[in-house]
């Protein structure tokens, strides 16, 4: 215990002890926003985007090469968040190669609403694997920081980071507009002297650009957001730059820049990676002898060699895609041994099998996305995603999927990795955009086939006194169409199936009960048939008295309409496919009913398409019979309204009713 | 059925023996992994090769042979061992199941992975090291998830192929559910468990295995097994999967009395008695004087209670939802709020943290406030034999007057006052209480609380086309539904998603000036509004038209469209819709009665009422439909009967009503 005199000395030196303490811990500074990010937040906006979800303040990106081909890249943004669905602008993706490339700099801020600053560093980030179910390894990596939960209306979300990339891809596109608007973008990009930085610039993007031999700059200000249009062109809708950086003559080996001056360039490039791994070994020979064993001619055997590359598991895993590993396939032998391999390794495989009956091929390259699209005037190995096959066509052969290429003759296009559609065809995802085929002669970018929809809809109909109906569809597709018949049935079991069936034919609204279904999948001629005998309950509608109302064809397939293009109009062309459509209903009637009225006649015809519906009864039979067609067209924006029209006079058209009476 | 394992009364000599086996374990890793993990491959029947068509399911394009699933818990560690034998059918199964992966987080790791595709031909092709893919996918703070993957080399219809799995995780097994079903159909799914060789006791809670968890002669495994499992099947309004799936739930218990049920129960109830008596029952001066600024002068129990509800769901942040003003990263770095003080100066904390605060200021208040633990008849069914917390997922504040019991869940988004979480209704709570198990039935609210009113006021013209303003206001669990979807979307995204979700109910509907009202106001009821026009909505034919009255059913095919059901229909809760529209027609028209859609049923669990009224002088219609489903469930059996009234509704839906078109009275002259 301690004396009493000596306690009040003790009590001011504990005090002191705990000053001194406290004094010598650094108060921890709260966090500030960085000068860039400051300045960026207190530009003027006034109007400007006041109704959207977010406004990027600032997009900006600092590239700086060494003579030899590393780079090191750094970029900013700030947004500011001014409703609560903006918050997912608040999302930080940095993407880089692992094993590549490496991070050396992430740093994130949110200012809230009432003023709280919070700081985010490297460690904040999470790191992903960027891949799917279908993906065994990926290279590509994304740093990721999600503050959406956390950016309400009134914060501004700032980032930054810095990347040392080994990439040897030295072609980029550089956005000005997208789905926010943005007040401010720059892009800067030092060169060594004597380093160029061409550009170009695509759907004409707004900008001041500027290059002194050192540094390439692109400056933008005040770029309204994107509204990207359904049924658009693909790829004409967002402005902007397609950069490339050309080393000089003295560092070109040193650097080992991936650029091209042409599609030529492009094309011999990426085929020196691919053909010498498209080479048959024994066992592939072996195969080949077995699957043409019982073929007549050389199109049986590039048929039967098709069908089983396409069989082939897909999976994909590609290492050094820094350098270029991302372009080039597997030994076709061990894509053999293994039964897996991604779109490029298929397409060797394919090549190779071909090769054993003298039938020669190309790899060929294009874009597999329906939001991307290939440009032509930037030659680049960006711009694909997939790898597929130009077979040089056999003498006598002709199907949808030929083209005339101007430099390599007749080819028939064919994707070994979509399963579900034949040797002769092309799938709905290649339309609207450009291949290249992967051969010294070949200068240029073309264009893909439209190979048209098709489907012819017969319904063989019974009516009953007591208002049901029995039917007999015959349900023909053929074209993409049948394609996707065809994928669709496979993905699901058959009695999942069978309940989509019912699903669909219910869209008449009635009750029904399928009493058989059968399916007959055409593969060499692409055509897919659906045969369903069913009964619709009450399928005759009483309305009134003695009349009963009943739709001319079952089920009606026509629902889709194009949007109204609203009080400002549509600013882009609206394209329209090559197709073709039939229903033709047969209906019998029972003793007891008559007809009273059969649907109007309807004809129209438009520049891009007609609407045709004709009706007829003889006796107690009634035929109705609907055929629309549409060709490949892009119709201008000033002309949407005859597009509108015509897809409501085709649904009126498919809404057809007959009249009829019971007798007294 | 449940099994219990008795308590370990080994001899001296087992335990020396077991101390020997551990010391060689520690002392030789190598030999003794070897010993426990036996990774030779199991020779495949005749039977089994020679199988060219699905079993379980006839639709499936590959079918499970075996799952065998080994665990053993050392305590310290889990060890896991799972050996697959898959037969592929078709290139449906091949594309199923043709690349693998599987993921460890931060305390797991594969020792090994093997296996091996047995061809139609004969031939076997070996998964090869190089064939296997490891690398971290996600890494995140101490959050790291380690991928392995390979696709299956050689595989084509008609194979078979098997894999063996060895892992390890740091940690013990209690309080593990273990699903013995799979996405694909299984012959024969085999789970095997030994415990931990300290002396504790163990429970196994087991759904649809009949013969529960037995102990094999040879081995101190307990092992469960049940044959001809189907995969979960897709349906609408199915129970819940772990109803229908077979899955073994492991609970460890110091005390041997404690696995008795209703000692197991009551261990819930005294933990939320202290839970209730400390931190709700406590209420610090903050809190209290809170709650009295709340509810000045505001007469009545339940309006009392709503003004705490909805100071708690409105200005209380709950850190875990979008919106809150926190990500995962700002959550992680916090401090938690350890009392309803804290939650009330923070102004933010957890569902939990939110409920706290409630039951907390309705105590200061005066009210009596305990805590349940509630069953989610959503997720799993209540069953009072199955011992394990995923019995009881969700938490609720229990208030009683006049003998009634009433919870509250303000922690949790978009559950409105008086209401629970649907999935809590109609189920089981545990209760806090401090000397046994207590447990209540929770009860679901009516219909009528949770109803989609629909008005609708629309113009018919000559040409067919009707036009016209709906309003749709949600109240009950339809708010809460609404909500759900549309409260985190942008406004781009939640007009697309109004136009599409109408179009499924009106083919063709234009909508425009599309309005949400009271969305984020959680004290109201959320309302949809907007204008809607339907080119072509009636038929003309000649100098008539036909139109269908029940407007906002244009479109709807109907509901059960299956021929028969193997399962309960079940519905998340109990809901009404009510419409009342009024369509005017041209005045030059002349209805024509007959044809008015009819009432099919009116009773307690469900109805169908419908009523039109012609005006000539307005020269309109007035229809009122009322349809409700007041159970949560219709059992298979039934499902005959339902689907006629179902059919009959759908039909008195669809009627069509007729007008003509006057003749012009001018042309005569």
């Amino acid at each position: 215990m301690m004396p009493h005199h000596l306690q009040p000395i003790a009590v001011r030196l504990a005090c002191l002890m705990f000053l001194v303490l406290t004094a010598s811990q650094p108060i921890a500074a709260k966090p500030t926003l960085p000068d860039w990010a400051a300045r960026a937040t207190s530009l003027p906006s006034s109007e400007f985007g006041k109704d959207a979800d977010a406004i990027k303040m600032l997009d900006e990106m600092e590239l700086e090469y060494k003579r030899d081909g590393d780079s090191v890249i750094t970029a900013r943004q700030v947004f500011r968040i001014q409703k609560s669905a903006g918050g997912d602008s608040a999302i930080a993706a940095a993407t880089y190669v692992k094993g590549a490339d490496k991070v050396r700099m992430l740093q994130a801020w949110l200012v809230l609403p009432d003023g709280e600053i919070r700081e985010y560093k490297e460690k904040d980030f999470a790191d992903i694997e960027s891949s799917d179910e279908l993906t065994l390894y990926s290279e590509m990596h994304v740093r990721v920081l999600d503050l959406s939960n956390a950016a309400l209306p009134g914060s501004t979300f700032a980032w930054t980071y810095t990347v040392a990339s080994k990439s040897r891809n030295a072609s980029m596109a550089w956005v000005v507009r997208g789905e926010e608007p943005v007040i401010e973008s720059r892009l800067t990009i030092r060169v060594p002297e004597g380093w160029h930085v061409p550009s170009v610039r695509i759907n004409n993007p707004e900008v001041d650009e500027s290059f002194d031999g050192r540094t390439y700059t692109c400056r933008s200000k005040m770029q309204p957001e994107i509204k990207v249009e359904a049924s658009s062109p693909r790829g004409e809708t967002t402005p902007y730059l397609a950069l490339r950086v050309l080393a000089s003559h003295e560092d070109k080996a040193r650097s080992q820049l991936i650029s091209f001056e042409n599609w030529n360039e492009v094309a011999v490039f990426v085929a020196v990676l691919n053909d010498p791994q498209a080479q048959p070994d024994s066992s592939i020979r072996a195969k080949v002898a077995e699957l043409c064993a019982q073929c007549s001619d050389t199109w049986e055997k590039i048929r039967a060699i098709c069908r089983y590359v396409q069989n082939v598991n897909y999976a994909s895993f590609s290492k050094n895609i820094a350098e270029g590993g991302g372009l080039k396939p597997h030994e076709a032998s061990f894509v053999f041994s293994r039964n897996y391999g991604d779109c490029k390794d298929k397409t060797a495989l394919l090549r190779a099998m071909l090769s054993c009956i003298g039938v020669e091929s190309r790899a060929v390259i294009c874009m597999q996305d329906t939001h991307r699209v290939v440009v032509r005037n930037y030659p680049s190995v960006n711009v694909f995603n997939h790898c597929i096959t130009g077979i040089i066509a056999p003498e006598g052969v002709d199907c949808p999927a030929l083209v005339e290429h101007p430099d390599l003759g007749k080819l028939i296009i064919f994707d070994p990795t979509n399963e579900h559609t034949p040797l002769g065809f092309t799938d709905r995802i290649l339309d609207n955009t450009y291949y290249l085929v992967l051969d010294k002669a070949c200068m240029g970018l073309s264009a893909f086939p439209d190979t048209g929809d098709m489907n012819e809809c017969v319904f063989n109909c019974m009516l009953k006194s007591d208002g049901s109906l029995q039917v007999q569809i015959i349900d023909t597709s053929e074209g993409q169409l049948a394609i996707q018949e065809r994928a669709d049935l496979f993905r699901r079991k058959r009695s999942d199936y069978e309940r989509s069936l019912l699903y669909y034919l219910q869209s008449g609204s009635n009750p029904i009960t399928i009493n058989e279904w059968k399916c007959e999948d055409d593969w060499d001629e692409n055509r897919f048939r659906l045969e369903v005998d069913y009964e619709a309950k009450d399928y005759a509608r009483q309305c009134g008295q003695n009349l009963l109302m009943v739709k001319a064809f079952p089920v009606s397939p026509f629902g889709f309409m194009p949007e109204d293009a609203g009080p400002e109009g549509r600013a882009s062309p609206y394209i329209i496919k090559e197709s073709r459509f039939v229903r033709d209903t047969t209906l019998v009637l029972p003793d007891d009913v008559e007809v009273d009225s059969l649907p109007k006649e309807i004809h129209m015809k438009k520049s891009f398409g007609t609407v045709d519906l004709v009706s007829k009864s003889e006796g107690k039979q009634i035929r109705v019979t609907l055929t629309v067609t549409t060709l490949s067209a892009s119709v201008a924006p000033e002309d949407y309204d005859e597009v509108i029209q015509f897809y409501k006079r085709r649904m009126k058209a498919s809404k057809a009713t007959i009249l009829l009476r019971k007798s007294e | 059925m449940t099994t219990y394992l008795p308590p370990r009364g080994a001899s001296v000599f087992a335990h020396l023996l077991k101390f020997l086996l551990l010391a060689c374990v520690i002392a030789f890793p190598g030999m003794c992994q070897a010993a426990l993990f036996v990774s030779s491959w199991r020779p495949i029947s005749e039977e089994d090769k020679n199988m060219t068509a699905p079993q379980v399911d006839p639709d499936a394009g590959a079918e499970i042979l075996l799952r065998e699933l080994k665990i053993e818990d050392n305590w310290t560690w889990t060890k896991k061992d799972l050996y697959v034998r898959i037969k592929v059918f078709d290139e449906r199964g091949v594309e199923l199941i043709k690349n693998f992966h599987i993921d460890c987080h931060k305390d797991e790791k594969v020792n090994s992975i093997k296996a091996q595709v047995l061809r139609p031909d004969g031939t076997v092709v070996a998964l090869e090291k190089g064939d296997i893919f490891e690398r971290e996918v996600f890494d995140e703070g101490d959050k790291r998830v380690r991928r392995y993957s390979y696709a299956y080399p050689g595989l084509v219809p008609g194979s078979i192929v098997e894999y063996q799995l060895h892992a390890v995780r740091e940690g013990f097994a209690n309080e593990t559910l273990v699903n013995m079903g799979a996405r694909l159909p299984i012959h024969k799914s085999v789970f095997m468990f030994k415990p931990p060789v300290k002396d504790i006791c163990v429970l196994y809670s087991e759904h649809m295995l009949p013969e529960g968890m037995e102990k094999s002669n040879w081995s101190d495994y307990w092992t469960a097994e049940v044959n001809d499992v189907p995969a979960f099947p897709d349906r609408g309004l199915m129970p819940p999967v772990l109803d229908l799936m077979p899955w073994v739930a492991i609970h460890y218990e110091w005390h041997w009395d404690n696995l008795k049920r209703d000692n197991y129960w009551s261990y819930y109830s005294r933990y939320l008695a202290k839970q209730a008596r400390y931190k709700v029952k406590v209420s610090s001066g903050v809190v209290k004087s809170k709650a009295i600024e709340l509810t000045r002068g505001v007469d009545g129990s339940a309006e009392k209670l709503r003004c705490l509800y909805n100071f708690c769901t409105t200005q209380i942040s709950n850190i875990e939802e979008p919106g809150s003003g926190y990500s995962m990263i700002d959550i992680d770095k916090m401090d938690k709020n350890d009392s309803a003080s804290e939650t009330l100066s923070t102004g933010r904390g957890t569902e939990n943290d939110i409920n706290i605060l409630f039951g907390a200021m309705a105590s200061a208040l005066g009210f009596d406030v305990n805590i349940a633990w509630c069953n989610n008849r959503n997720r799993m069914a209540w069953n009072i034999n199955y011992q394990t917390g995923f019995m009881v997922p969700q938490t609720a504040i229990v208030i009683k007057e006049n003998d009634k019991l009433n919870y509250y869940q303000p922690g949790r988004r978009f559950v409105p006052f008086g209401m629970m979480n649907y999935g809590n209704e109609e189920t089981v709570a545990v209760i806090g209480n401090e000397e046994k198990a207590e447990y209540a039935l929770t009860s679901s609210v009516d219909s009528s609380k949770s109803m989609l009113i629909r008005k609708a006021d629309l113009v018919l013209d000559e040409e067919g086309n009707i036009s016209g303003e709906v309003r749709m206001r949600y109240t009950g669990h339809k708010s809460h539904s609404l909500r759900s979807v549309y409260m985190d979307l942008s406004d781009d995204d939640r007009e697309s998603r109004v136009i599409d979700a109408f179009r499924e109910q009106v083919g063709g509907a234009e909508l425009t000036d599309i309005q949400f009202l009271n969305l984020e106001d959680m004290t109201k009821d959320p309302e949809l509004r907007f204008k809607v026009k339907v080119s072509g909505y009636a038929d003309l034919v000649d100098e008539r038209i036909f139109f269908e009255p029940v407007f906002f059913e244009k479109s709807v095919v109907p509901k059960l469209s299956e021929p028969t059901r193997e399962y309960d229909m079940c519905f998340p809760y109990k809901w009404e819709s009510r419409d009342v529209l009024r369509i005017r027609y041209p005045e030059n028209c002349t209805f024509q009665p007959g044809g008015e859609p009819q009432s099919v049923i009116d009773d307690e669990a469900l109805g169908y009422v419908v009523k039109v009224i012609h005006s000539e002088k307005d020269h309109s219609i007035t229809l009122a439909r009322n349809f409700k489903v007041n159970v949560l469930k219709f059992p298979a059996s039934i499902y005959d009967q339902i689907k006629t009234i179902f059919d009959a509704i759908a039909l008195e839906d669809h009627r069509i009503l007729s007008l003509t078109i006057d003749e012009d009275e001018s042309e005569g002259e």
